[in-house]
């Protein structure tokens, strides 16, 4: 009996133990299941966070470094048609003045639908101004929000788009459309928000873009200035010198003959001495007027081209400062359009002033050369040097920085490399046909 | 025998005291006048004068290019300039154009008479004070060197070929001179433009046969 009694108690104190474990697993697998299906949610969300972060990063990438309004914003409906997988994507612009939206860019879209789509109020967007988070529209008209483009796409009886705004601090850019036609596409609040993303970082590019236009705009509008006022000194120096050399020496002439012409004998002495004196006058004030307007601007230049204007230049040059000119050309006795040679002629002018002025030498190199593609004009001599940074920065007395604007205005460059002790060389390169390809940055070069 | 004489000017009163001037020697006609360089051209072509007597500068086409297009169509005839420019660039450009004769404005008006005697005489003439020796020293003194387009390359084109010569690449190069690879590439670009070479190895061969590499690597 006792054995039995034993048997019972040690066998239903298995069946306790066994229903306590069966217990302990139903409570592990329930934990279990939920753990599992947290971890599901967690790497779903972590899926859409990496779709996420991808998807702006393929967007930031594409559109870092476009400087153009227009290829930011077919960048940036590009990838969101890819990204979104929508048929169009299409942004309008923001007119403060009036407060309208016009159609703007459009991917997907043909011109022609889009140029039809006309200019919209946006009064239409019904929580303007506060759209912050985007606005869903939909055909045939749901939860009574009108479609607020009545005449886009008359012809699609079924049609959805999502708007979001593009804010730039504060104030409105304009607005950012995804459409879908087929009815049962829904936009998911994790779409939205990389939507809206979307649109916040298409702004910022866009402002930069626009900023960038505007700085390029006005340099634009400055280099053009700054041409025209080159142009415009130019002529006046070559109207001035005609003037006098041909004008006012004419004139001289003239009188001088007359002078010659007054008979000497007969006269009291103290006459014929006042009328020598009277014409060696003249002469001299002829010479000046000749020189003068040689200073101003050759009519050789003009009339002959670059090659006798600079060797009359170089001759002038050497009797004035006793440094003799070393020229050695290559292709350049032809005539060139003026801006060329007027170029040309200022820059070796230019050069050989400063060599006179600081490079303590007495001979210096000039070497000109055109090909068919651009014009080379190089100074050279082995003086005294000079810091070029320094000689850049301090005036404009020394003539570097006018130099370097002839030649940016062209399309060409100048490098002046100089050291200390090692002398000057002066390379400038206009175009003679597409300009010049070379780093800002690397205009200035100390020699090595 | 008449000489006849087409007579250029833009000056219309100089015209009519070179007409009075010429037209006092017997044996001068002139036959047509021209106020600018196009009419010069055409009047030449049709009258066919002997002497075409033709100021440099004149508006439109000038004196120079006028001579030269009347010298194409009408080679014999005679060319002689009137200037007012003394400068020997000038007789330069004007003899090149075919020019027999450069007759200085304010030269004494017989100078002009004289001018046509001896250009007609087979002689080339100068008003003084140009002379031919005048004119040589002009021209030797603008003789000019050739150029060696090595020269003309700036310090970093220099660098940036004798070590592309020497087989570095571009990021080499850039880490050697301290400047970025691109730029490199910009400097390697202008160098071998202005040298006239489109490859590697026409780099490399330049550098051999300026003597900018030694013979043996």
């Amino acid at each position: 009996m006792v054995t039995l009694v034993n048997a019972y108690r040690e066998i239903s104190g298995k069946i306790d133990q066994r229903s306590y474990w069966l217990a302990q697993i139903q409570t592990l697998t329930t934990a279990l299941q939920k753990e599992r299906s947290a971890r599901i949610e967690v790497e779903e969300q972590f899926h859409q966070l990496t779709g996420r972060a991808e998807a702006l990063g393929r967007l930031s990438k594409r559109l870092n470094g476009q400087l153009e309004v227009q290829t930011v914003l077919a960048t940036l409906c590009q990838i969101s048609v890819e990204t979104f997988h929508v048929p169009t994507a299409f942004v309008t612009r923001f007119d403060e003045q009036c407060h309208l939206l016009h159609p703007a860019y459009s991917f997907g879209l043909g011109a022609q639908e889009l140029s039809n789509l006309t200019p919209t109020p946006i009064s239409r967007f019904v929580d303007y101004p506060d759209l912050s988070e985007p606005i869903i529209f939909s055909r045939p008209e749901q939860d009574g929000r009108p479609f607020p483009y009545p005449e886009f796409l008359p012809g699609r009886r079924t049609l959805t788009l999502v708007c979001a705004a593009m804010v730039q601090e504060g104030s409105l850019f304009g607005i950012f459309h995804l459409v879908a036609f087929n009815p049962s596409r829904q936009f998911k609040a994790g779409e939205l928000d990389l939507l809206q993303a979307f649109a916040s970082y298409g702004t910022a590019f866009l402002s930069k873009a626009r900023l960038f236009e505007q700085v390029r705009t006005g340099r634009n509008r400055l280099q053009h200035l700054s041409q025209q006022l080159l142009e415009v000194q130019e002529m006046e120096r070559r109207h001035l010198a005609r003037e006098l050399h041909d004008e006012i020496g004419q004139t001289l002439t003239s009188l001088k003959t007359i002078l010659e012409l007054i008979p000497k004998e007969g006269g009291p002495q103290e006459h014929n001495d006042q009328l020598t004196q009277a014409g060696s006058l003249v002469q001299q004030l002829l010479c000046q007027v000749r020189e003068l307007a040689l200073d101003l601007r050759p009519a050789l230049l003009d009339d002959l081209g670059l090659l006798p204007a600079l060797h009359v230049q170089f001759e002038r040059y050497t009797s004035q400062t006793n440094i003799e000119v070393n020229f050695a050309e290559s292709g350049i006795d032809r005539r060139f359009s003026p801006e060329i040679e007027t170029a040309a002629y200022r820059i070796v002018q230019e050069g050989l002033t400063n060599a006179a002025r600081y490079a303590e030498v007495d001979r210096l190199t000039v070497r000109l050369r055109a090909d068919g593609e651009t014009f080379l004009v190089q100074i050279e001599d082995a003086g005294i040097g000079f810091d070029p940074q320094l000689a850049l920065s301090s005036s404009a007395t020394n003539g570097l920085s006018g130099m370097q604007e002839r030649a940016l205005l062209l399309g060409g460059y100048l490098v002046i490399e100089s050291q200390l002790g090692k002398g000057t060389r002066l390379t400038a390169e206009l175009p003679l046909t597409a300009p010049i390809e070379r780093r800002l940055n690397d205009r200035i070069d100390p020699a090595v | 025998m008449t000489v006849s004489i087409l007579l250029c000017d833009d000056h219309t009163i100089l015209r009519v005291g070179l007409r009075a001037l010429l037209s006092a020697e017997p044996d001068f006609l002139v036959v047509g006048e021209a106020c600018d360089g196009l009419e010069a051209v055409e009047l030449a072509e049709r009258l066919k004068p002997l002497v075409v007597v033709l100021d440099v500068m004149m508006p439109g086409l000038n004196g120079l290019e006028a001579a030269r297009q009347i010298k194409q169509r009408c080679p014999n005839a005679y060319i002689v300039f009137l200037s007012m420019h003394a400068r020997e660039a000038y007789v330069v450009e004007a003899l090149k154009k075919g020019a027999h004769a450069y007759v200085l404005k304010d030269s004494q008006a017989s100078d002009l008479v004289k001018a046509v005697r001896e250009v007609l005489a087979g002689h080339r003439y100068l008003s003084p004070p140009l002379s031919e020796r005048s004119l040589q020293a002009y021209l030797r003194k603008i003789h000019t060197k050739t150029l060696d387009v090595y020269e003309t390359l700036t310090g970093r084109e220099r660098e940036v070929l004798h070590l592309t010569a020497e087989g570095h690449s571009s990021s080499e190069i850039g880490a050697r001179l301290g400047i970025s690879p691109r730029t490199v590439e910009i400097h390697r670009a202008n160098m071998m433009r202005k040298l006239g070479i489109h490859s590697q190895t026409a780099v490399v061969r330049y550098a051999f046969q300026r003597g900018l590499l030694p013979l043996e690597i």
